[in-house]
C-alpha cells in the first residue's frame, strides 16, 4: 500500500468515525464529499509528479489539522438534529389537534344559540305562542354542544365515535351559511374530525 | 459574522464566478486558496468543509451534487458543486471593503 493509499484509508476511517450516529443523509454527504476530495487530491499529485509518500503526508496533514473542526462540526450538527427532534412532538400535536380549536368555537356557538333561544323563550312567553318550538330548538342547540364536548373528551379513547359526535355537533352551524364565520368554523371542525377518524391510532395503540 | 476562512472562500468563489467559473468543488477551492495565498499546504479537510457547511447554512453559497453519469464517464466520484448566491456576493463585497486583500508576500529571488 502506497503512502497516499494509506493516508486516504486513515482519512476515510476518521470520517466514518466522526460521522457515526449522525443523520444518514448528512453522514453520506460528508463521506462522499471527502471521497471526492481524496480522489481529486490524488489525481493532482499524480499529474504534478509528487511522490506517493509525499502526497500521503499531505493528505494525512490535511486530515489531522482538520480534526478539531471536524469534531466541532459534528457537535453542531448533532445539536441541530437534537433540537429538530425536540420540535417534532410539538409539530405532531399541532398537526393532530388543530381541529379542536374550531370544534370548541362551534361548541361555544351552539351554547350561545341555546341560551339565546332560551332567553327569547322566557322573554316572549306571554306573546309568543310557539313556546314548544323554541323549547325544542333550545334543547337541540344544547344537544349539539354536548355532542361536541363529548366528542372532544372521547377523541383519544374512541376516535371514530368522537369524530362522529363532533360532525353531528358542527353540522347545524354549517347550515347557517349567511352567518359566514360559524359555518366556516363548522366546516373546519368537520374536516378535522374526519381527518382524526381516519388517522388516529386505534384504542389498543393508545398508551393507558 | 464570517471567520477568516469563510471570508476567503467567499471572496475566492466570487472571483471564480467573475472568471466564468460559477461552480466549484471542495478540493478546487482549496487549491485556489493555496495558490492565491501562495501557501504551501491545502486547507485541512475539516476546516474547509465545516466552513462550506456554515456558508451554505447562512445562504451565502448553495450546493448540488453533480450528475452521477458525468462523474462515471470520467471515472471519478461525484463532486458536490457549490455556487455563490446573490447574498453571498453582497457579503463578500462588504467583507472585502472591511478588510482589503493583503499585499502579496515578497518572494526572495536568488541573485
Amino acid at each position: 500500500m502506497s503512502g497516499i493509499e494509506l493516508a486516504s484509508t486513515v482519512t476515510r476511517s476518521w470520517v466514518r468515525l466522526y460521522t457515526r450516529r449522525l443523520d444518514a443523509d448528512i453522514r453520506g454527504a460528508r463521506i462522499a464529499e471527502i471521497e471526492s476530495d481524496l480522489w481529486e487530491h490524488r489525481r493532482e499529485t499524480e499529474e504534478a509528479g509528487v511522490e506517493p509518500s509525499d502526497a500521503g503526508l499531505q493528505v494525512l496533514a490535511r486530515c489531522l489539522a482538520g480534526m478539531p473542526a471536524d469534531l466541532a462540526w459534528r457537535s453542531g450538527t448533532a445539536a441541530g438534529a437534537r433540537a429538530s427532534r425536540r420540535r417534532e412532538p410539538m409539530n405532531d400535536v399541532i398537526r393532530r389537534s388543530w381541529w379542536l380549536g374550531p370544534a370548541v368555537l362551534v361548541g361555544l356557538f351552539d351554547v350561545m344559540l341555546f341560551v339565546g333561544q332560551l332567553t327569547d323563550f322566557f322573554g316572549l312567553i306571554e306573546e309568543e305562542p310557539r313556546v314548544g318550538t323554541r323549547l325544542v330548538a333550545s334543547a337541540a342547540w344544547l344537544l349539539f354542544a354536548v355532542c361536541i364536548a363529548v366528542g372532544i373528551a372521547l377523541r383519544n379513547r374512541r376516535p371514530q365515535r368522537a369524530g362522529l359526535l363532533v360532525i353531528v355537533g358542527s353540522l347545524p352551524a354549517v347550515l347557517l351559511f349567511w352567518m359566514v364565520v360559524p359555518p366556516f368554523l363548522g366546516v373546519a371542525a368537520i374536516v378535522g374530525a374526519i381527518h382524526h377518524m381516519t388517522t388516529a391510532p386505534s384504542p389498543t395503540q393508545v398508551p393507558a | 459574522m464570517l471567520i477568516p476562512i469563510e471570508a476567503a472562500i467567499l471572496q475566492c468563489a466570487v472571483d471564480l464566478q467573475r472568471r466564468g467559473e460559477p461552480e466549484f468543488h471542495g478540493f478546487f477551492i482549496a487549491k485556489e486558496l493555496r495558490d492565491r495565498d501562495e501557501a504551501r499546504r491545502l486547507t485541512a479537510h475539516g476546516t474547509l468543509y465545516k466552513a462550506l457547511d456554515r456558508l451554505e447554512k447562512a445562504g451565502f453559497v448553495q450546493s448540488r451534487w453533480e450528475d452521477p453519469e458525468a462523474a462515471a464517464s470520467e471515472g471519478r466520484p461525484r463532486r458536490r458543486l457549490y455556487q455563490v448566491t446573490g447574498l453571498g456576493e453582497r457579503v463578500a463585497a462588504e467583507s472585502r471593503r472591511a478588510s482589503p486583500a493583503p499585499l502579496p508576500k515578497p518572494r526572495l529571488e536568488p541573485a
